[in-house]
This record gives structure tokens, C-alpha cells and sequence, in this order.
């Protein structure tokens, strides 16, 4: 009888495009500002994933073999590591290296593909694993989709790969009261099994740590762990609790001076002196904790993000559809480029289909301003869907899809 | 309260005639009586738009116009047309300028002497608008007023003269300012009326805060002295002038204002010159009249544009908004914008709007493209976009229309009210 604590941290980022102005189609074709990818990734490396990698190998050294977590890191945020923070890429393969840390599968480029191309999902998801291979020494087991989209068909699809289990989010309309903490075959999928997040304990660490305003405010490990220890099962039966979140929340989103990483160093002790809690990876709670009933159906797609779970902050807007619509609609002449250019113009245009770009073009809360522009490195999101436009412009004229790109930019989505 | 102001109802699309009567109105809507006084102008002149030289007859004083604005009825707006030729935007002559610039010490405020220096002035404009604030004076005498409430320089002095007689505050309302207009090469005699207005009033509203930017560091006005008070959309266009948002548009970029230094014509040719690089049909529309005209069509000429751009002078309303209703995109490329009604009505007929960052809009509608007046690669960039991407005009289009859905001539006037309650020490009315 216990309660697995599956903790899953999400490490990302995505190749931000330079300017680039429609009169430089034809003539300029490299895309990526490596000057403003270079220093964000340096500087989260060093608020983040260098002092937040150390304390979780001193925690998982501590109580070994006790703490345990698991990781999904897409193959773009590796490769960038290895070529601008070797020591941060050298951290994870050290997490990975002490046996207590699982490594998720997911896209290679946090993309969308799942929603848009059965084959690049498949492409995306097999070049995932041969990063994780590569670079981690290991692929990933269990899977999750890009901001742990999730529909029926990828659902089906994902089983079909060959996966067993996949993260979803704990959505209210998904799940009935304490439902949440078992997992759940799927309606589209039978031997697949959904892990859900706990979207109320895992955004009190990633977004509501740090608010003032919040009436838990400061939050304590303690008292976190009095909350965690309140969904017990009752019937002394094995549950889980899933705790999805950015990596960035340590040390990024909530600075240091929060107290943040303070808190990590303090709550591992304090859960393993509880009875009936423990850490567990999610392959290890889905091998352990027995499968509710129903089956899970996903009529349309549920996320993680904002308030309405859905995948408006990627597609909620027409520049955002359109943007997407576009983008895909050069997948077959891309791939059917062969020769010495292949590789450079695949790999630019897998970058291209990175969710990050259409998130950048939300309007949801432009206006306002909010969560969306503090991430986003452009002035508008306006702005944001010219540069790519632009940006796809040349893509299509280096693989001859000039009248594809043009028929997609005249639909009108929305 | 007596409000000075412009032509009524406007004459043409966007500036200070439309913010005036919506100012009116608003103010009119929220209970306020509201007395307007503006010069007036002989009706042929009227029909043609803004010129007002070489016509000899004015109209008698105290006209009353409410045949004008039948739906405004008894709603507590009375209009005054008072027979001075003004009119927005008037400008001496240039010789006169010169003269002006000569002078060092001005005492503009003081109409009497003012009226006496026109020779040395040798300005007609400043003639009349000395004349304007005499009659204004003695149109004060017989009108009740808490306030008096000045749209722009021309009616500064006016508003002096009445409020002096009466022992009233003035509330100055700024929709431009001669930096605006002119750049540095500002007129003294003009921009010595605004500073000492300004330093006289007992508030001033700017209509952005750009605007109250330029009017603390060109005029030394402290903020706290400045209230922002946005323009709004107009409230009662008619329906049926709008077009389908469907419709089919052409690939028409558009220009409308005046051809003048501060609306930025020249720079709008030079981004249309690297939009014709790379789009074969795009066609620009210069629409509006200024002193910028010939030089405008020699620009076109040596960008070797020529045939590509329409000049299309001074238009009829109507016809702006059907041209505006068929274009892909109007561009503000202006100097410096103090706000911009341009874009409101470009929106209200569906059109995408490029905007100045050297704007006031801009503050109120975050969903547009904005780009620095003189940065003609980015602003080209944009206009290429938007003529090739649908998707991104129609989602401007649909947010900004929904973001000025937040604005209101109501809700401005309650921010004049307001205002002036608080600077006269008054409470507002219980049920305001």
C-alpha cells in the first residue's frame, strides 16, 4: 500500500528564428539566431539545469536508491547543449548514468506532428530515440507528446509504436473525482496506459510557488507533503500522483531567491520519512499501481496549457493555423529533395515545426499582455507569424513547393 | 461648459473635426450641456473640403446648426458658428514664417496685441484667429459655463479671452502639437501659444501618451498637469457603407492624410518602391492633398514608381471609405502621430493597418503591425506580408476591431468630466 510519486520535468528549447525579411528569399537560408539561442541556453543552463542537476544527483545519491525522477528532453534542447553547454549535456548524462532517472520519448523537435502528419510524428518520435541514444546513452520508454497534447489517433498511434504508457493531463472534464491517480487504458488504444498529471499539486511547485498573493504562500515542504500524503488510497490499495512540469520552473521561472531550490533539498527527506509515500518513475508506477476503469476518450485534443487544457495557444488564432497549415503542406516536397542538400534542409525544417513558433503568434492574451509575452522574444505576435512566413517562403523555394506554400497561405482557417 | 472646436459635423475622414464632434457628443451623452462654438465656413467652401481662401462672405454670427445633427436634438449640445475663416491645420504662408522666425519676443496669449502686430506679423492667420477669440469673447458673455474647453491652438487664445471675462478654468485639448506638424522647423508664434497655454491651463488633455510625452519635454509640462484621454471609433457610422468582409480586394496599398512633413508621404514611396521589387501587382493610392505634392510625384518618379502610384488628391468621404474597403493594407507612415483616426476607420472597413510607432493609436491597439517611420525595409516587409498572407489581415482585422470595441467618446467624456471635477474641487454629480 502506497502512493508513487512520479515527478517528470520537461526540458526544452526551441531554435528561435533571426530576422529575416521577405527580400532575403532565394539569397540567405540560414534561419536560426545563434546568437539569441546561444545566450538563452547558456543562461538557463546556468540558473537552471547546472545547479538544479546537481542538487537532484546529490539528492538521488543521498537516498539512494529512493529518489527517483523522470526527464523528457527533446533532441532540440540536447543539441543545443552539446554545441553551447557540454557541462549541462554532462550533467544529464550523469542523472542518467546513477540508474534512479528515466528518460521520457517524445518528438525530436516538440513539434505539432501528431495532430498534422502520421508519418512525421513516426520520423519525429524515431529521431527522438536516436538522440536520446546518442547523447543520453538511452531511448525513451514511456511517452509523452508535446505539451502532453493528446487526441484518440495519437493515442492509437503511439500505442502501435510500441509504447505502453503515455503522460496525459489531468483534465477535470477527463476524470472523475480521485480518478486521477490510477491509470487509465485508452478508448483509442486498450494496452496503452495514461499517466495523468496532477495539475492542482504540480502548479502550486511551478507556478504558484512563488506568488505572494497566494494564500499557501510560503509554501513549506512540510505542508506540501502533508498534501501529497492526503491522497493516500483509503482502501490501502497502490496509487499514483503525477507531478509534470517544466525544468525551467527551478531557478527560471522562480528565481533562486524564491527559496525554490530550498525547497527540493528539503522535500525528498521529508516524503521518504512518511509512511506509504515513495518516488517512482512512471514506468515503475505504471508496472505497480493496478488500472481503472473506464477507458479514456479524447474527442478533441487536451494539453496541459492555461486554463482550457486545449491546444488554443498553439492553433487558437488564423495566423496560427495558417502558419501550421503551411508548414506542413511543404512536408512532401522537402522530402522528396535527395542529394547533398537533404540533411540541412530537413533538419531546418523539422526546426520549423516546433510548437514554440506558433505559440509566439498567440493573441489569447496579447492585448493584456501576460504568460505568453514573457516567453515570447518578439514584439507582437504579428511580428512572429511574418518572420516564419518569411522564413517558409525560402524553405519552399529551395525545394520547389513555391505554388504549395502559396495554395496553403490562401486558405483562411478560423 | 463652452467648448471650442472645429468643423461640425466633419468634413472629412479622420482628424480634429471628427475627435471634436465626438468629444461633444460623448460629453453631450453624459449629461453635460455642452455650448460649441466653432468659425464657420461658407458652404460651397464646406462641400469642397478644407480650402477657405479667396471666398469673401461669411455667414452671420450665431447660426444655429441643429438641423445639422437632427439625432442630437435637445440632448444639452448647442452650436455656435461664429463668421471667422479657420480651419485645421492652417499654416502662414511661408514668407511670413520667415518673418515670424526673425521675432524673438511673442506675448501670443494677448489677442489685443497680437491684432496690433499683424503688420509686423504681416499673418492673416494670426489676424483671424485674434478676431476668432474676439468674438468668442463676446459670445462668453451671453453663455453659461463652468469650463471652457479648447481643441487646439487656434482656439487657445479664444479660450483665454472668454475664460478671463468670466473667471473660468480652461482645459486645453491637445490632438496635435506644432512639433507634430512641423518637426523641429516648428512656426514660434505657434508653438509660443501652445507653451504658454499650456502653462496657463488648468489641465491639459492629450489624446495619447505619445502626445503627452511631446508635451512635457517640448513644452516643460508637468505630467501630473496631463491627462490622457484617448479618441475613440466613431459611433454612428452607417451600417450600410461597410463592406462585406469577404469581399474580394485588390492589392492596393493605401496612403490617406495630408501631404505634409508629418504624415510621412515620402517614406511611405520609399517602402513602396522595395514592396514593387518583389511583388509585380501591388499598387499604391496616395490619397489626400498637401505641400508635399510635386515633390511627391518627383519621388515616384526618380523610385521609379511612377506608374505604380495613384496620386488621388483630396476625396470625398465616401469615396475614401470605398477605396479603404477595396485595399489590402493602409499604411500610417507618419513623422510623429499625436493619435490617428486613420486607423480606426481603416479597421471599421475592414482593413488591415500599418502603424507608426511615432503614434498615439498604437497605445490602443496592440493588434496591429507597427514599424518606425523611417525604417522603409521593415515596413516594406510588412506590406509584403500582408498582401500575400490573408490570414494575417483578417486576424488583425478581427482582434483589433474587438480591442476598440473597448473604446468610447462616452467613455472618454467621462474622463474630461472627471477631470474637470477634480481640478475644480467639485463633487462628481451621485449618479455619474
Amino acid at each position: 500500500m502506497a502512493l508513487d510519486l512520479c515527478f517528470y520535468f520537461q526540458v526544452h528549447q526551441p531554435w528561435r528564428l533571426r530576422p529575416y525579411r521577405y527580400a532575403e528569399v532565394g539569397q540567405h537560408h540560414d534561419y536560426f539566431d545563434v546568437d539569441v539561442n546561444r545566450r538563452i541556453l547558456r543562461r538557463v543552463a546556468d540558473k537552471c539545469y547546472l545547479p538544479m542537476n546537481a542538487l537532484l544527483e546529490q539528492l538521488i545519491r543521498t537516498h539512494a536508491p529512493n529518489f527517483r525522477v523522470s526527464f523528457s528532453i527533446t533532441a532540440t534542447a540536447l543539441e543545443q547543449m552539446q554545441a553551447w553547454a557540454p557541462d549541462a549535456l554532462a550533467s544529464f548524462r550523469r542523472l542518467v548514468a546513477t540508474g534512479c532517472v528515466e528518460i521520457l520519448a517524445e518528438t525530436s523537435h516538440h513539434s505539432l506532428a501528431g495532430l498534422y502528419s502520421r508519418e512525421e510524428f513516426a520520423a519525429q518520435i524515431a529521431r527522438h530515440r536516436q538522440v536520446c541514444s546518442r547523447l543520453l546513452g538511452t531511448p525513451g520508454t514511456v511517452f509523452r507528446n508535446t505539451e502532453l497534447i493528446t487526441t484518440d489517433a495519437i493515442a492509437a498511434q503511439v500505442a502501435a509504436l510500441g509504447f505502453r504508457g503515455i503522460c496525459i493531463e489531468g483534465a477535470d472534464r477527463l476524470f472523475p473525482a480521485g480518478r486521477v491517480l490510477q491509470p487509465h487504458p485508452l478508448a483509442a488504444a486498450p494496452q496503452l496506459r495514461a499517466v495523468a498529471r496532477h495539475y492542482r499539486l504540480s502548479d502550486d511547485i511551478a507556478f504558484r510557488f512563488s506568488n505572494r498573493q497566494w494564500s499557501e504562500w510560503p509554501l513549506t515542504a512540510d505542508r506540501y507533503v502533508d498534501w501529497l500524503a492526503a491522497n493516500q488510497p483509503a482502501d490501502g490499495g497502490e496509487r499514483l500522483l503525477g507531478l509534470f512540469m517544466d525544468y525551467e520552473t527551478f531557478g527560471e521561472h522562480q528565481w533562486a531567491d524564491t527559496g525554490i531550490f530550498d525547497f527540493m533539498r528539503h522535500l525528498p527527506p521529508r516524503v521518504l520519512a512518511r509512511r506509504g509515500l515513495r518516488f517512482a518513475t512512471l514506468s515503475e508506477a505504471l508496472a505497480r499501481v493496478p488500472v481503472a476503469a473506464p477507458s479514456l476518450h479524447f474527442p478533441a485534443p487536451v494539453s496541459w496549457a492555461d486554463l482550457e487544457r486545449d491546444t488554443s495557444a498553439w492553433l487558437g488564432n488564423r495566423i496560427q493555423q495558417s502558419a501550421q497549415a503551411a508548414v506542413y503542406a511543404l512536408e512532401p516536397y522537402v522530402k522528396a529533395v535527395h542529394g547533398p542538400g537533404r540533411a540541412t534542409l530537413l533538419e531546418d525544417w523539422r526546426r520549423l515545426t516546433t510548437s514554440d513558433h506558433v505559440y509566439y503568434m498567440s493573441t489569447k492574451y496579447w492585448a493584456d499582455g501576460d504568460v505568453h509575452k514573457y516567453f515570447s522574444p518578439y514584439d507582437s505576435p504579428y511580428d512572429a507569424y511574418v518572420r516564419y512566413m518569411n522564413v517558409l517562403a525560402d524553405v519552399a523555394q529551395r525545394c520547389g513547393a513555391q505554388t504549395a506554400l502559396w495554395n496553403a497561405q490562401q486558405l483562411q482557417a478560423a | 461648459m463652452l467648448m471650442l472646436g472645429w468643423e461640425y459635423p466633419p468634413l472629412y475622414a479622420g482628424g480634429l473635426g471628427k475627435a471634436s464632434q465626438g468629444l461633444a457628443r460623448g460629453l453631450a451623452a453624459c449629461g453635460a450641456d455642452v455650448q460649441f462654438v466653432l468659425p464657420s465656413y461658407p458652404p460651397q467652401c464646406e462641400s469642397a473640403g478644407l480650402q477657405v481662401t479667396g471666398v469673401r462672405e461669411w455667414l452671420r454670427a450665431r447660426v444655429h446648426t441643429a438641423a445639422a445633427t437632427p439625432r442630437k436634438r435637445g440632448s444639452g449640445l448647442q452650436f455656435f458658428k461664429l463668421p471667422v475663416r479657420l480651419a485645421p491645420y492652417e499654416r502662414p504662408a511661408p514668407a511670413v514664417r520667415a518673418a515670424q522666425a526673425r521675432r524673438s519676443e511673442v506675448t501670443p496669449l494677448n489677442v489685443e496685441a497680437n491684432d496690433r502686430r499683424e503688420a509686423i506679423y504681416g499673418s492673416d492667420l494670426g489676424r483671424r484667429v485674434a478676431r476668432f477669440a474676439q468674438r468668442v469673447v463676446r459670445l462668453a458673455a451671453k453663455v453659461d459655463a463652468d469650463v471652457v474647453h479648447a481643441n487646439d491652438w487656434m482656439t487657445f487664445p479664444a479660450a483665454f479671452a472668454a475664460a478671463e471675462a468670466r473667471h473660468l478654468p480652461v482645459f486645453l485639448h491637445v490632438h496635435s502639437t506644432e512639433y507634430d506638424r512641423s518637426g523641429e522647423a516648428v512656426n514660434p508664434f505657434i508653438a509660443g501659444i501652445e507653451r504658454e497655454a499650456c502653462r496657463r491651463a488648468a489641465q491639459v488633455f492629450a489624446v495619447s501618451r505619445y502626445t503627452a510625452n511631446v508635451l512635457a519635454s517640448r513644452y516643460g509640462v508637468a505630467r501630473e498637469r496631463i491627462t490622457v484621454a484617448y479618441n475613440a471609433p466613431d459611433d454612428d457610422e452607417p451600417q450600410a457603407l461597410r463592406p462585406a468582409p469577404d469581399a474580394p480586394r485588390a492589392p492596393w496599398v493605401m496612403f490617406l492624410g495630408r501631404l505634409t512633413f508629418q504624415k510621412g508621404p515620402d517614406h511611405f514611396l520609399r517602402a513602396a518602391a522595395e514592396v514593387a521589387k518583389y511583388n509585380r501587382d501591388a499598387r499604391f493610392l496616395v490619397c489626400g492633398s498637401g505641400d508635399l505634392s510635386a515633390d511627391l510625384h518627383a519621388l515616384a518618379r526618380s523610385l521609379g514608381i511612377a506608374e505604380r502610384v495613384e496620386f488621388r488628391g483630396f476625396l470625398r468621404p465616401a469615396l475614401v471609405d470605398r477605396l479603404l474597403a477595396h485595399s489590402r493594407v493602409l499604411v500610417m507612415s507618419s513623422v510623429s502621430e499625436p493619435f490617428g483616426l486613420v486607423a480606426l476607420e481603416a479597421l471599421r472597413d475592414g482593413t488591415p493597418v500599418i502603424l507608426s510607432k511615432q503614434s498615439g493609436v498604437r497605445e490602443v491597439l496592440g493588434h496591429s503591425l507597427q514599424v518606425d517611420f523611417w525604417d522603409h525595409a521593415r515596413l516594406a516587409d510588412r506590406i509584403l506580408a500582408l498582401l500575400r498572407l490573408p490570414a494575417l489581415g483578417a486576424q488583425l482585422v478581427e482582434s483589433g476591431r474587438a480591442q476598440l470595441e473597448r473604446l468610447s467618446w462616452q467613455e472618454t467624456a467621462r474622463t474630461l468630466l472627471q477631470t474637470y471635477h477634480r481640478v475644480c474641487g467639485t463633487p462628481l454629480p451621485v449618479d455619474f
